[in-house]
């Protein structure tokens, strides 16, 4: 096994990639037409030359995108920018609390305090910036430390980022109970390892009044973790102005997520999946909102037009499973198939208002607001929490067909395949079930995963 | 027939004579699915905890139709049994959030429909705090609601503390037989102890206690078994296939103590009789069970399990783990970093619930008794 140097794969995301994608997007004209001219070299396969960009390229839409939202992009790009400089920045001796959050919790308290967040997990998607081999070997270190093989890859990858010096050390943890078994046996090991003080964001299980009233006491005793740790008070003019500025950024990807029932979709998956990774990297942030702001007024300019977000729109596709990371699949389906991905589990936002007018009102909606972001509303319940979403979305998104990627670590997904599958017959809807790994190629690889779907729009007659 | 062969005649049937009789006389049979269910509630509605389990299982061929092969074993089994009219004995069932496969157990029974049709969902908090212990109260609150409209019964605070009182009572039994293997010359053997556990957990309540007394009366008695040279400590969850204890007792070894579900961690929690009944069931079923799904208790874990390394003059430990469990596979990762620290010698085991791997096992087991021996040699 070669040996990571400290905040490789950070700092090559950092500095060779986003940086300089960063200045390339200065001219969105000039952006555009490279992504465009390099797309046949980017969006196949991973070869020597292109595996150090491809699979940032591929994120950003490998030149599919319009040349107005890669415009938009810069804002998103400065938030990945800045966290990225905060992941790598730890190693001097002046600085600020560290805090590892997890990626299922959402981030405004955080912001209201002076300190920098570190999501462990996110590493298994910009690690692949350096190469999808990076990410795969990054799991086999894992692995070799006796990490669970079967686990979720986000996991393995927060623990082997840890041991491979690849984070910085936290001052503190605080993680969740939701989505899977995965996070919740990975947050304790994390404490373990790296011996910082943990909190838990305990998940109710339902969506009543009581589940909410007892997350809102969890965030009431986070809050007093956090003070405790940073011997400092929650700022509450931060938080309004983080939860405003959420509230603005939700309405925009909220709007973006219906607008796929249009036929022709008049958006990409890509923008909202783009929204999430921001928001991951940078909620509450007037950036996010300056970008995500402009996805929806070009998207409206579209619905206006008349127009669809791609000339060819063959096949609709419902995503309902997380996106293969390693190699975001979606310009590829979109430029050789003309197949639209109209709805997703990851990106879609069904995130309620915060109503800001008092303490106790943000505490309030917070809860709610942090049980609707992706994967905790769907995951953290009974199948119907799934299901109900799941029957919405092939009522209204006239898809053509379904796509479950079928990740190792989603053993709650895994148990409800067959209904999921008993859905898909009683809509008449062709189903792919695939078995993989969405950061792990190991498991299947790029080519084999495009063969899958390949042949599964073939005999469903989907594509001639 | 001795009391052991009527306990291993219990233990490797779901379903047996008291519990015929206890449905007979009117009694409801209640199955629950994790150790996190308070069993007391369901004594207290006159009714019968029954510890769901998946022995005599023919295979998942049916529970695979709901399930993936991405999930354990365990539910799969179980699933088959429910789907092939294997637990038509059950008035209700309960399920809680116990990992990420059972939780879906309620999904797909619902789903596929088969009996009983009261299915309960008690939410378990994955935290020990006082806010976690609180949340738990009430959801426990909500099950007693459940199953007094459900049944038309009533299940009052004085019921429940004469539930606690004779669970209690159980659970003590239960450690004093516990305390038998421990010794130097155990008189129990790591089989008998799982066996033992799985029969009293799928027996109403009276002649669990008594034969639990009788046993103790027989134990007393019975001649020491010759001293053994390796003592294992058996670690992991819901373990129920006496097979696989067998194999590793066959030679110079014996398993003096465990964490295992059908095993002491039974016997752990025993409940404060002096609080308020849905308190103390709260407080002891959240912080003395140690389970891995608990997220901020790993640290008391560890110290229970190291303590009864030394203690019981343990040689090694063995952790069986079902393929996919994701809290049994991190807990093993902790534990095998400590156990190195430590210098405790450790054994991974990642099985299937039941399966041909006797041969395997048995080679891998006689390797790390070699590999015990020869430390003992060269200290």
């Amino acid at each position: 096994m070669n040996s990571f140097r400290p905040y490789e794969l950070i700092d090559h995301a950092e500095r060779v990639v986003l940086k300089n994608y960063f200045r390339l997007l200065r001219f969105p004209r000039f952006a555009t037409l490279v992504q465009r001219m390099l797309q046949p070299y980017s969006l196949r396969r991973e070869k020597y030359l292109n595996k150090f960009f491809r699979s940032a390229f591929l994120i950003v839409g490998a030149g599919m995108l319009h040349q107005e939202d890669y415009r938009a992009l810069r804002d998103g790009v400065h938030l990945v920018l800045d966290y990225l400089k905060i992941s790598r920045n730890r190693r001097g001796v002046d600085r600020r609390p560290v805090a590892w959050v997890g990626w299922c919790v959402s981030q405004e308290i955080f912001r209201a305090f002076d300190i920098d967040i570190v999501v462990p997990e996110v590493l298994s998607v910009v690690g692949s910036f350096k190469g999808q081999d990076s990410i795969a070997e990054m799991l086999t270190r894992a692995e070799a430390y006796g990490i669970p093989q079967e686990s979720c890859s986000a996991s393995k990858v927060a623990a082997a980022a840890y041991l491979e010096n690849q984070v910085p050390k936290p001052d503190f943890i605080v993680g969740s109970s939701h989505p899977c078994d995965s996070g919740v046996s990975a947050y304790p090991t994390l404490q373990y390892l790296t011996s910082s003080p943990l909190f838990i964001l305990d998940t109710p299980y339902w969506d009543d009044s009581d589940s909410y009233v007892y997350y809102e006491q969890n965030i009431r005793e986070m809050i007093s973790f956090i003070e405790e740790q940073m011997d400092a008070e929650l700022d509450w003019e931060k938080l309004r102005i983080a939860c405003e500025e959420e509230n603005e950024t939700n309405f925009y990807l909220q709007e973006l997520t219906e607008m796929g029932r249009l036929r022709p979709c008049p958006m990409t998956v890509e923008l909202l999946l783009l929204g999430w990774m921001f928001k991951l990297t940078g909620v509450g942030s007037p950036y996010l909102t300056k970008t995500v702001k402009a996805f929806y007024e070009n998207a409206c300019r579209r619905i206006d037009q008349g127009k669809g977000y791609h000339k060819r729109e063959n096949i609709r596709i419902i995503w309902w499973d997380v996106p293969i990371a390693f190699a975001n699949l979606f310009p590829w389906l979109e430029k050789q198939f003309g197949a639209i991905t109209v709805a997703d589990f990851i990106g879609r936002v069904h995130t309620p208002y915060i109503d800001t007018s008092s303490k106790e009102s943000i505490i309030r909606d917070l809860a709610k607001a942090h049980l609707h972001v992706a994967m905790a509303r769907n995951t953290r319940g009974p199948y119907e929490f799934i299901t109900a979403e799941f029957e919405r979305l092939i009522e209204e998104y006239s898809p053509d067909c379904c796509i479950f990627v079928g990740h190792t670590g989603c053993k709650h997904g895994a148990a409800a395949s067959r209904i999921k599958r008993d859905i898909c017959r009683r809509a008449k809807l062709p189903a792919l079930f695939m078995n993989s790994d969405i950061m792990d190629n190991r498991m299947a690889s790029e080519a084999s995963i495009q063969r899958q779907i390949g042949d599964f729009f073939y005999s469903h007659g989907l594509v001639r | 027939m001795t009391v052991f062969d009527n306990i291993r005649k219990i233990a490797s049937h779901e379903y047996n004579e008291y519990l015929e009789n206890a449905l007979k006389s009117g009694r409801l049979i209640i199955g629950t699915f994790c150790a996190t269910i308070p069993e007391e509630i369901i004594l207290a509605a006159e009714m019968v905890p029954y510890r769901m389990r998946a022995v005599n299982s023919p295979g998942t061929t049916l529970g695979d139709a709901y399930f993936s092969p991405l999930n354990c074993s365990f539910v799969r089994h179980c699933f088959s049994k429910v789907m092939n009219g294997d637990f038509h004995f059950l008035g209700g069932i309960v399920f809680t959030n116990g990992c990420d496969h059972t939780r879906r157990l309620y999904d797909n029974w619902r789903y596929a429909g088969p009996m009983p049709l009261f299915r309960h969902f008690l939410v378990t908090p994955h935290v020990t705090r006082q806010s976690g212990i609180d949340e738990f109260c009430s959801n426990l609150e909500k099950f007693i609601h459940a199953l007094e409209t459900y049944f038309h019964c009533s299940i009052s605070e004085q019921k429940i503390s004469e539930a606690i009182i004779k669970t209690n009572e159980k659970r003590r039994l239960l450690n004093q037989l516990d305390q038998f293997r421990t010794e130097m010359q155990p008189k129990i053997s790591g089989t008998d102890f799982l066996q033992m556990v799985m029969a009293v957990t799928a027996l109403p309540l009276e002649p669990a206690l008594t034969m639990m007394r009788e046993l103790l009366e027989y134990i007393a008695e019975k001649a020491v078994m010759e001293e053994k040279s390796i003592r294992f400590l058996y670690v992991g969850g819901g373990c129920e296939n006496k097979t696989r204890l067998d194999i590793i007792e066959q030679d110079d070894a014996t398993i003096v103590a465990d964490s295992l579900c059908f095993g002491s961690r039974y016997g752990d929690v025993i409940i404060d009789e002096e609080k308020p009944p849905l308190d103390a069931l709260a407080e002891g079923y959240l912080q003395k069970i140690a389970c891995p799904r608990m997220m901020d208790s790993w640290e008391s874990r560890l110290e229970q399990l190291f303590s009864k390394v030394q203690q019981h003059r343990i040689s090694g430990i063995i952790i069986e783990k079902l393929k996919f469990c994701d809290l049994w596979g991190w807990e093993a990762f902790r534990l095998s970093h400590e156990a190195r620290k430590r210098k405790v010698p450790l054994l991974l085991l990642e099985t299937e619930l039941y399966g041909k791997d006797e041969g395997q096992l048995k080679t891998r087991v006689q390797a790390f008794m070699e590999q015990i021996k020869n430390r003992k040699r060269t200290k």
